[in-house]
């Protein structure tokens, strides 16, 4: 993903730099204005090998935040070469009548097709990534985009947007590691950059399917959700006021994220003590297999976003 | 010294979180020579410096000096002393001696025969008293004294040795192995062993070292659990076949392959641990110090952790020791400074 990202900089950027976690952070923009920082994560959820049975099928550990349940029966691919996988669960047929079984990850192995122990630990050491392996397809109507990993790609994607305009202000971005292992690239990050204001880009879960409860948010295609307060951060009033004004002015929807579990790379910013907020885009079954967005609502993030840095001057000022 | 004396030397001292100083006072006593600066921070880490040409990359070993405990936490009418025991299993503590402020004492239980229907029942924290003796109410050792296992150190078997705080004084043993080994030789590094304070209370003394010290490389020692009856799970690492080489997040790719090529090349024995999140040792927290520490992760397997009765294998222990010394041989994976994209490809 680095080396992706690194080759898709635009020309506008005028220093990049890989630090000792990881993070690729560049600058795009000079100027008297505020220092301005975007966090935008690489990594995504996916598994580890960690241990491999007699016959040649893979263990396997949760990288990340993903739950048991929703990774049987799933396409993987596992290490760098990307060899292909299936992770495996025993028909019904042969365990109908037994309770209904909730896999754990001591049920659960991705089946490579090694013969034995000795082919599998070949093909996939312990320690190996495994990732699932979703195809992006766009629906019919060009509306929704489905796949992996919007959580954060389409952080990765905005930021690399914004990189393109050159900016009368410094504006640097952390493409950071390890965010969904504890925030840990980002911290490191901030201590490099320090910034008068951060903006994490995210993704967060959308509650329009039938089994979320009434009255949660996000929605998909009701624009960039803006947070009050999530387990990591208390959003910095002056920057959300601002968030909602630049949506107002670009034309473009936005809603507030109800709810406040969660947490991501503002709330890293916020602990070291800077001026932090976060705008994320609406994805439906985050950290599972398979997400979905809707692409309006990376374009409305997106005005609203070139809206917001277009006045950042004013923002820093209005503490 | 041989692994096993260092072992039963280390083992023989008792310290709790915050209480590490016997630590120190044995390494400085019986390591003379074999570091150029000892130190001691304000965290509470113990910092032996081997000097090195001043340009030369700093390479960091840590290891932690303390070891879990039980804490006095009320005083009970007669000889008696409620305990409070974080971190470790109430069921295995009723019947043991043990030791405070110089003390002995022993950890009481209700005899099976007044038990009734509880007789099956494990012991849970709230029971746990320690019963000092008769005359010793005048002078009981103070509330937040540490209690720590009395256990004798000893071999089991040809391979194996068993003590109260192996986790981590089998780690710091191997340390100390490296020192010696490394006595009087020219290194291409500048080395800095840090016997770090009260990771068992979540501190995290290796964090503090690298806000003040750039480090290159470091190698955090700790111990990690080993295969046993009761955990069979196949992805744990096994006893008496090396240390664990720890991989994931917290341990950059460069790094991990250079630990595992080291010990390929001197014939030294290692295993894998995998780890796709916190690897729950110092290195967790110390790699995102400062502007980041590229760190490595090597856990001696241990059985039966925070028990009064851990097992380590001697050869393991000796192995790392070696190990250790290696790296400390061999250039580093990257050139100082050099940092990001060599490290993560």
């Amino acid at each position: 993903m680095r080396a992706l990202v690194a080759s898709a900089l635009p020309r506008t950027v005028r220093s990049r730099q890989v630090d000792a976690m990881g993070n690729l952070l560049v600058q795009a923009g000079a100027g008297r204005g505020p220092k301005v920082l975007l966090l935008a994560h690489l990594d995504e959820v996916g598994l580890m090998v960690s241990g491999h049975t007699p016959e040649g099928h893979l263990r396997i550990r949760p990288w990340g935040g993903v739950p048991a349940v929703v990774v049987p029966g799933n396409p993987v691919l596992v290490g760098a070469d990307g060899v292909p996988g299936a992770i495996g669960w025993a028909p019904h047929h042969l365990t109908r009548g037994s309770a209904p079984r909730t896999p754990t990850y001591d049920d659960l192995y991705v089946d490579i097709g090694a013969e034995d122990a000795a082919a599998a630990r070949r093909l996939a050491p312990v320690g190996e990534m495994v990732t699932f392996h979703t195809p992006y397809t766009v629906t019919p109507d060009g509306a929704m985009a489905t796949g992996k990993a919007f959580d954060d790609r389409a952080g990765v994607y905005l930021a690399l947007a914004l990189l393109a305009e050159d900016w009368d202000f410094p504006l640097h971005v952390a493409f950071t590691v390890q965010e969904e292992v504890g925030l840990r690239g980002a911290q490191v990050a901030l201590r490099a950059v320090r910034p008068d204001l951060v903006l994490a880009l995210e993704a967060t879960a959308a509650a329009d399917t039938p089994e979320t409860p009434a009255g949660l948010s996000t929605r998909l295609g009701g624009g960039p959700a803006l947070t009050t307060v999530d387990r990591a951060t208390l959003a910095d009033r002056g920057l959300r006021q601002a968030l909602r004004r630049a949506g107002d002015d670009a034309g473009v929807p936005w809603q507030w994220r109800r709810g406040v579990g969660g947490g991501n790379e503002a709330g890293a910013a916020w602990h070291q003590g800077y001026r932090a907020a976060a705008l994320s885009i609406p994805c439906r079954y985050l950290h599972a297999p398979v997400s979905r967005i809707h692409l309006g609502d990376l374009a409305a993030a997106e005005a609203l976003l070139r809206s917001f840095l277009a006045h950042v001057q004013e923002v820093a000022s209005d503490v | 010294m041989t692994a096993v004396q260092w072992l039963d030397r280390l083992t023989r001292l008792r310290a709790a979180s915050g209480h590490e100083a016997a630590v120190h006072e044995a390494l400085q006593a019986h390591l003379a020579g074999a570091y150029d600066r000892a130190e001691t921070d304000a965290a509470g880490n113990l910092l032996l410096w081997r000097d090195g040409p001043p340009a030369a990359p700093l390479l960091l070993f840590t290891a932690h000096a303390d070891q879990v405990a039980l804490w006095v936490s009320a005083h009970l009418p007669g000889d008696f002393l409620r305990v409070a025991a974080p971190g470790i299993d109430p069921a295995c503590l009723p019947g043991l001696c043990v030791e405070a402020g110089g003390r002995p004492g022993v950890i009481g239980m209700l005899p099976p025969h007044l038990r009734g229907a509880e007789a099956e029942r494990a012991a849970a924290a709230p029971d746990l008293y320690v019963d000092f003796g008769p005359g010793a109410a005048d002078d009981l050792p103070p509330v937040g004294t540490p209690i720590h296992f009395a256990t004798e150190p000893r071999r089991l078997g040809p391979d194996r040795f068993c003590a109260a705080g192996l986790d981590d004084r089998a780690s710091v043993a191997a340390i100390a192995l490296a020192l010696e080994e490394l006595r009087g030789e020219r290194l291409p590094v500048r080395l800095l062993a840090a016997i770090t304070a009260q990771e068992e209370s979540g501190r995290g003394g290796a964090a503090y070292l690298a806000t003040d010290i750039a480090v290159d490389a470091a190698i955090v020692l700790d111990v990690t659990f080993a295969r046993q009856p009761e955990v069979a799970d196949e992805t744990l690492p096994l006893l008496g076949q090396g240390a664990a080489v720890g991989i994931g997040p917290n341990v950059p790719p460069a790094l991990h392959r250079w630990i595992e090529d080291v010990a390929a090349r001197e014939g030294l024995p290692c295993q894998r641990e995998p780890l796709p999140g916190d690897s729950g040792t110092d290195g967790w927290r110390l790699q995102i110090a400062g502007r980041g520490v590229p760190t490595g992760l090597l856990s001696l397997p241990l059985r039966s952790m925070h028990s009064p009765q851990e097992v380590v294998s001697i050869g393991d222990v000796e192995a790392l020791g070696r190990h250790l010394a290696a790296l400390a041989r061999h250039p580093l994976p990257t050139a100082p400074g050099e940092r990001g994209t060599a490290l993560w490809s």
